[in-house]
């Protein structure tokens, strides 16, 4: 059980990552043909008028957070190791709608950590995910923690409103605890397009000041607002897990900037991984 | 310290009887009469024509501290009991902070916790506000679903989904209504579909009243004070029984239960706990020191509790 009192004024100690873990899924979840599935989703668009595609229903693809995320869950953190809280982000909604799945996976997780998702923010979400986790780590209740960063492919009704649609199936397991490489989070709002390449470029710098060997990866969409500014560009078929895969493939070393744009909420955030203090376990 | 500084809650005024309910909802007569005699229901609270941004700028749009104080909202959650609830990429909560004059706000929704989010949401705007260096910076929660799926409309043998909603403003340092503790427990053995899964049902309803039962008490402890001490228990709607019942486990009096919305609006998703709330606050139930616990639970499942000093 999660026990604690009101957040104190404190500064927290830093976020420390320990191990990251990343992993495509080529194979479609059997939920895919979930008789459920077209019923649930028939009423979730009606009010909006979205036509559901029957070709996919049909076809049976996509595929569910909960599958993805357990197999994720062994490479990034042992049976032995108790996990005190698990965040799930996402922005394009699972294959399996109702589904829980942060409390689902917090069965499968030693610990049976506190666990909850954070979505609605685009591709901001990870990095809420990764804010509030360190709000709850420290000397209390948490001390180790879990954020989830998932994407699925598959859009079953047709879309209304511009925004991207991952073209696979991606999931990103990062383990936070008190050890590690620090990271440092930011988020700035009310970031217009125009403002964006100036705003990243300034934070770019402050963050890695003083590093000769800082790495920085954005995504497509801030590549594509703030070009040429970006050591490493994540593929634009990835836009929710993208800058977080890219971060799986880099080697362990210097200091690493994250970066996205959500340009639907004029978010930009930013995310520091800093090698230079502690090495990240690879598992497997 | 985390504190309520404003409570609004919206009840739609559309109130449909269980009776009128019955074919919609896929009810026989005898689970009605159920529903009505054993749990304590009587009708349900729909924003029939209304959308979900209607609902939540229904709940706002009562929050009087809110006005003129725009700029002081840093930060904007969204307690949603269903995990996905609108078609992709609609969001309502964005639309809803443009209407508010709250875009400069970092917005976002907690999920998958049920019923319980609530709870969550507003632990999570008090540990943001904690680490904001300005303290005067606000957080608005909001709350409040559509019953737009029979997911979202029934739990079979326990409770009927409504339509009310609810908006609260959180302050790091407020005087009123402190935050003292916060315990939740997670389930996820109650992992499935309880409107078909008849044995998960079952055994949701059998250990309902000791993992509820548990928070509450350990939320009581973590607090530091006495069961003795608590003056109100303010819950969710899911029904009067299952109150009934973990009073009588925990030895809490259930008149000290804030159950008048129970026959009145349905169980109203995350929001049930603030528009319980703003009940025991309009007809005077609380005095400037008592201390109160909060109850929620989700399925999936989540057991969450708070206390407070008022």
């Amino acid at each position: 059980m999660f026990a604690s009192g009101p957040p104190g004024t404190d500064p927290l100690p830093p976020l420390r990552l320990s191990a990251v873990v990343a992993q495509v899924f080529d194979e479609t979840s059997p939920t895919a043909l979930d008789p459920a599935l077209r019923p649930f989703l028939a009423d979730l668009v009606r009010p909006y008028g979205n036509d559901l595609r029957d070709d996919l229903l049909t076809a049976g693809v996509g595929h569910s957070f909960g599958e993805m995320a357990e197999v994720l869950l062994p490479a990034v953190v042992g049976p032995d190791e108790q996990v005190d809280l698990l965040v799930m982000a996402f922005a394009m909604h699972d294959l399996r709608l109702g589904r829980a799945t942060a409390a689902y996976l917090s069965d499968r997780c030693p610990g049976k950590p506190m666990a909850f998702a954070v979505c609605d923010q685009g591709s901001g979400a990870a990095f809420t995910a990764l804010r509030l986790a360190e709000s709850y780590l420290g000397p209390g209740a948490c001390r180790r923690a879990l954020v989830f960063v998932v994407e699925q492919s598959a859009l079953h009704y047709t879309q209304l409103e511009p925004a991207p649609v991952p073209d696979r199936h991606t999931g990103v397991a990062l383990r936070l605890e008190t050890d590690g490489s620090p990271v440092v989070g930011k988020q700035h709002t009310g970031v217009d397009a125009r403002r964006v390449g100036g705003l990243f470029a300034a934070e770019v710098a402050r963050l890695a000041a003083g590093q000769v060997d800082a790495t920085v990866i954005a995504s497509a969409r801030l590549a594509e607002a703030a070009p040429g500014q970006a050591d490493v560009v994540a593929d634009a078929g990835q836009p929710y897990t993208g800058v977080w895969w890219e971060l799986t493939r880099l080697p362990r070393e210097g200091l690493v900037v994250l970066g996205d744009y959500e340009p639907s909420l004029g978010l930009l955030c930013l995310s520091t991984v800093d090698y230079t203090v502690a090495r990240v376990a690879v598992p497997g | 310290m985390t504190a309520i500084e404003e409570v609004s809650a919206y009840l739609p005024p559309d109130r449909r009887a269980l009776e009128e309910l019955a074919d919609w909802l896929g009810l026989t007569e005898r689970q009605v009469r159920l529903f009505r005699r054993f749990h304590g229901l009587s009708e349900v609270c729909y924003d029939q024509d209304g959308t979900l941004l209607d609902l939540l700028l229904a709940a706002t749009g009562g929050l009087e501290t809110l006005r003129g104080n725009e700029h002081r909202v840093r930060y904007v959650v969204y307690a949603r009991g269903m995990p996905a609830a609108v078609p992709y990429p609609h969001n309502p909560l964005r639309e809803l902070c443009v209407k508010l004059g709250l875009d400069h706000a970092l917005s976002f929704t907690v999920t998958h916790q049920a019923c319980a989010t609530g709870l969550l949401a507003f632990d999570v705007a008090g540990r943001l506000l904690a680490g904001d260096p300005d303290p005067d910076a606000l957080a608005l929660v909001v709350s409040g679903e559509k019953t737009f799926t029979p997911d979202a409309r029934l739990v079979p043998e326990t409770a009927i989904f409504g339509e009310g909603a609810a908006a609260v403003l959180v302050s790091a340092n407020g005087s009123s209504d402190r935050l003292l503790s916060y315990t939740t427990s997670i389930r996820g053995d109650f992992d499935g579909r309880l409107i078909i899964d008849q044995a998960l049902a079952a055994r949701f309803q059998y250990e309902y009243p000791a993992l509820l039962s548990e928070v509450l008490l350990a939320a009581v402890d973590q607090a530091g004070v006495a069961l003795d001490d608590i003056a109100l228990l303010v819950p969710h709607n899911v029904n009067a029984v299952s109150w009934r019942r973990v009073c009588k486990r925990i030895g809490y009096p259930v008149e000290r239960v804030v159950l008048d919305n129970v026959p009145l609006t349905g169980h109203s998703f995350a929001a049930d706990p603030f528009l319980n709330y703003r009940t025991a606050l309009d007809t005077g139930r609380l005095r400037p020191g008592d201390r109160y616990l909060v109850g929620a639970a989700g399925l999936g499942a989540t057991f969450s509790a708070m206390v407070f000093e008022h």
